[in-house]
């Protein structure tokens, strides 16, 4: 029992002065009007095996921090939940109500009292395993790996084979940090390649930093994230994903040093489902890759759009930016002229980046347009600002480069549209990409890759003379570019320009005589110039290097004849 | 003999606690880092469960390398009377905490100081006068907002003014992290 204090003495007669009037109301206790509070809003993470701090489970935890509780909680910094309150509404929101805040400061100012022990409701009991039940199969990260005591955030990919001797189908994924205290978000994309086992051993390290994906995917349009205090969500049979043997998860944490070196060996809980899923979701990212934000600036601002040519229901709703992003909302303006909330978080903070289920679907005729506004603050106020002082910072995937994309789960009303919602999508997407590639090289002129990168992009978009340019400049950064050298070749003999296309193809043959693609490319243009002759030494120099190529090459000659 | 000694003292203490608590060292005796003939004395608050503490232990280490040898003492203080000994010495050796230990369990270091937070920190003069009291550094500006780096190094700068001599400028700034609670 603890000692009456001089403080709770004062506070117990100021109680007793202001109940005396018409409202006769007992002292606020722990038992009864805290610990109700606490264990629903607070302990599911701050419990010894939870991912918070410390735990808050019992009548001394809670005195023994109850100042910072009331602060953090008004301050609505605890429990942790970013977006504006109705502005959509999701699965799993956390927060409290101004009563209950209220409630907890009025406990601390009368004393901070126990109460009567039947008041206590019974402490809540949480999985300690998986919170989904036995998983189908459980993989982990192959050795553990050591996280540095101090420094800034670490961003680290690794590489999970998930071992399934058949095409499975999976509805749900439960991630275990197992040290969920240095773990701030986790994504998880699919790999089908083989390119991050591959990156992931060109050292003894366990995984690589970064915070690209590289070739990685999401799960055919499945959001495969973890964030503190997040309850994996159950899925459904029939918007399962697809697991073909030989795929590997790759697990990107994002981890806060804690003061000690922390080993973290992750695993992940595979739940499978009975068959084939009946609709597949689409991933729409909106977003801006011309992102230039100049020094010093404190509110700079974003806006893309996209509309939508088919019915969809939005499921699931991620936006991103980095550490110089203040506000990110986004929302749908219908045919009918109303706007529709979907996402707004008014003080973005990176290190609490969530994707967000909604809890019922959004549905969205064809015709409304998707709408997202980012606001950046790149001035010395913003204290996460990467730069001291601030420095010019464009697009990119460094955490200290920034970002603004929006990516939505949706599902067309129709199944059948889904491949013209992709269709269309991509044309939009593809232009953002051409924004962003602008201007990377925009930042490093001399960066051939990017030039070849984006003429292609460019060919895609159907722009074959800016794609042009941009392979001329590839080849004048680096001529021996044997492939954006083919590659231009091609371009050209679909344009029409056979002549240019026969002499970089040849040129590109004179500075790699073995290279396949060359000769084959040769021998079709030469065909189409109406010198077979010539041309007949490459197609057979081609079907000596890849035999199985003859019957192709048979079948595009026919074309031409015809 | 080595048990004998403590409670000798322990009767000692209890005899004399009515007019003067004081903080404890790890076996009970009473300490008083304000005592001391350093030309720099550190005080540093902290909690063994308090995120933002222990994530500046490697910073609180590399202070002690390059003050210490300069003539500084460095005391961690416990001021959460919750933690018992035994815990504050797995504590030190978990985050590698160097310097004295003092269990401020009665918040006489606390109040004499002022420290409201962990981590915080005080820096005395040779007279135990308080020569600067806030944050290590200005790493965290908001309990969610961290700088990637710190840019003012509060701490450094003020033991090496105190060294010279001089008076810290500023000699008060604000920490950010777990509320030190008042004594219930």
């Amino acid at each position: 029992m603890k000692k009456i204090t001089v403080r709770r003495f004062l506070a117990l007669i100021a109680a007793c002065f202001g109940c005396s009037a018409d409202e006769p109301r007992e002292p606020t206790t722990f038992n009864r009007d805290i610990a109700p509070i606490v264990f629903e809003h607070c302990a599911a993470c701050h419990r010894p095996e939870g991912s918070a701090p410390f735990s808050l489970l019992d009548y001394v935890d809670v005195i023994a921090r109850a100042e910072q509780i009331a602060f953090v909680t008004q301050t609505r910094y605890m429990p942790p939940w970013k977006p504006k309150r109705g502005y959509g509404h999701f699965v799993g929101e956390r927060g409290l109500t101004d009563e209950q805040i209220k409630t907890i400061q009025r406990w601390i100012d009368e004393g901070e009292q126990e109460g009567a022990a039947a008041d206590l409701p019974p402490r809540p009991q949480w999985e300690t395993d998986w919170e989904l039940g036995p998983p189908d199969l459980v993989a982990s990260m192959s050795v553990a790996y050591t996280l540095r005591a101090d420094g800034p955030d670490v961003f680290r990919n690794f590489v999970i084979p998930l071992p399934v001797d058949e095409t499975r189908y999976i509805k749900a994924i439960e991630f275990k940090p197992e040290n969920a205290r240095i773990v701030h978000h986790a994504t998880m994309m699919v790999d089908r390649s083989g390119a991050a086992r591959r990156k992931d051993e060109l050292d003894d390290e366990p995984g690589f930093e970064g915070m690209s994906f590289g070739e990685a995917q999401d799960a055919d349009g499945h959001f495969l994230g973890w964030t503190q205090g997040k309850t994996p969500y159950a899925g459904s049979d029939s918007l399962a994903w697809r697991l073909e043997p030989d795929t590997d998860l790759l697990l990107q944490l994002h981890m806060l040093p804690t003061g000690k070196a922390e080993p973290i060996q992750s695993r992940v809980g595979l739940f499978f489902a009975d068959g084939p899923p009946k609709r597949r979701p689409a991933m729409l990212r909106l977003g801006r890759k011309d992102i230039d934000i100049p020094a010093g600036a404190s509110d700079y601002r974003i806006r893309d759009t996209y509309k939508l040519p088919v019915d969809v229901e939005v499921l699931t709703i991620y936006p991103h930016a980095h550490y110089l992003g203040t506000e990110t909302k986004a929302y749908a303006e219908l045919p009918d002229g109303r706007e529709q909330g979907l996402i707004w978080i008014e003080d973005w903070d990176f290190n609490w980046q969530d994707d967000y289920r909604f809890q019922q679907p959004v549905f969205l005729p064809a015709g409304t347009t998707l709408v997202m506004e980012y606001s950046y603050d790149n001035s010395a106020k913003n204290s996460r600002n990467p730069h001291d002082p601030p420095l010019r910072v464009r697009y990119g995937l460094h955490s200290a480069d920034e970002m603004g994309d929006l990516t939505l789960q949706v599902l067309p009303r129709r199944a059948a549209d889904l491949p013209q919602l992709k269709r269309d999508f991509y044309r939009k997407w593809m232009l953002q990409e051409i924004d962003g590639y602008k201007m990377l090289i925009a930042a490093d002129p001399a960066d051939w890759d990017t030039h070849h990168t984006l003429a292609m992009f460019y060919l895609g978009s159907g722009k074959p003379a800016l794609a042009f340019t941009e392979f001329e400049l590839a080849l004048e950064h680096n001529p021996d570019y044997v492939e954006a050298r083919v590659n231009y070749g091609i371009a050209l003999a679909q344009d029409k320009k056979l002549d240019r296309a026969v002499t970089h193809l040849k040129e590109a043959l004179r500075r790699q005589p073995d290279f396949v693609q060359a000769h084959f490319n040769l021998g079709i243009a030469l065909h189409m110039l109406g010198r077979g002759e010539e041309a007949q030494p490459h197609l057979d120099e081609v079907i000596r290097q890849r035999p199985a190529m003859a019957e192709g090459i048979e079948r595009r000659l026919q074309q031409l004849r015809r | 003999m080595r048990k004998t000694i403590p409670i000798i003292l322990l009767l000692a203490l209890l005899s004399c606690r009515a007019d003067r608590p004081k903080a404890l060292d790890l076996d009970g005796y009473p300490v008083d880092p304000f005592t001391s003939d350093a030309q720099a004395t550190v005080l540093l608050f902290v909690q063994t469960d308090c995120p933002i503490s222990n994530r500046y232990a490697p910073t609180i280490a590399a202070l002690h390398e390059r003050f210490a040898p300069q003539g500084t003492d460095f005391w961690l203080v416990y001021p959460d009377p919750n933690e018992t000994p035994d815990a504050i010495r797995h504590h030190r050796e978990e985050y590698g905490l160097p310097g004295q230990v003092a269990r401020d369990t009665q918040h006489v270091l606390v109040r004499r100081v002022g420290a409201s937070t962990t981590p915080e920190t005080a820096v005395l003069g040779p007279h135990g006068n308080v020569l600067y009291r806030g944050r290590i550094d200005d790493r965290y500006t908001a309990l969610d907002k961290a700088r990637p780096q710190a840019s003012k190094q509060d701490l450094a700068d003020a033991l090496t003014a105190a060294l010279a001599g001089q008076s810290p400028d500023p000699s008060v700034t604000r920490a950010i992290g777990c509320f030190i609670s008042d004594l219930q």
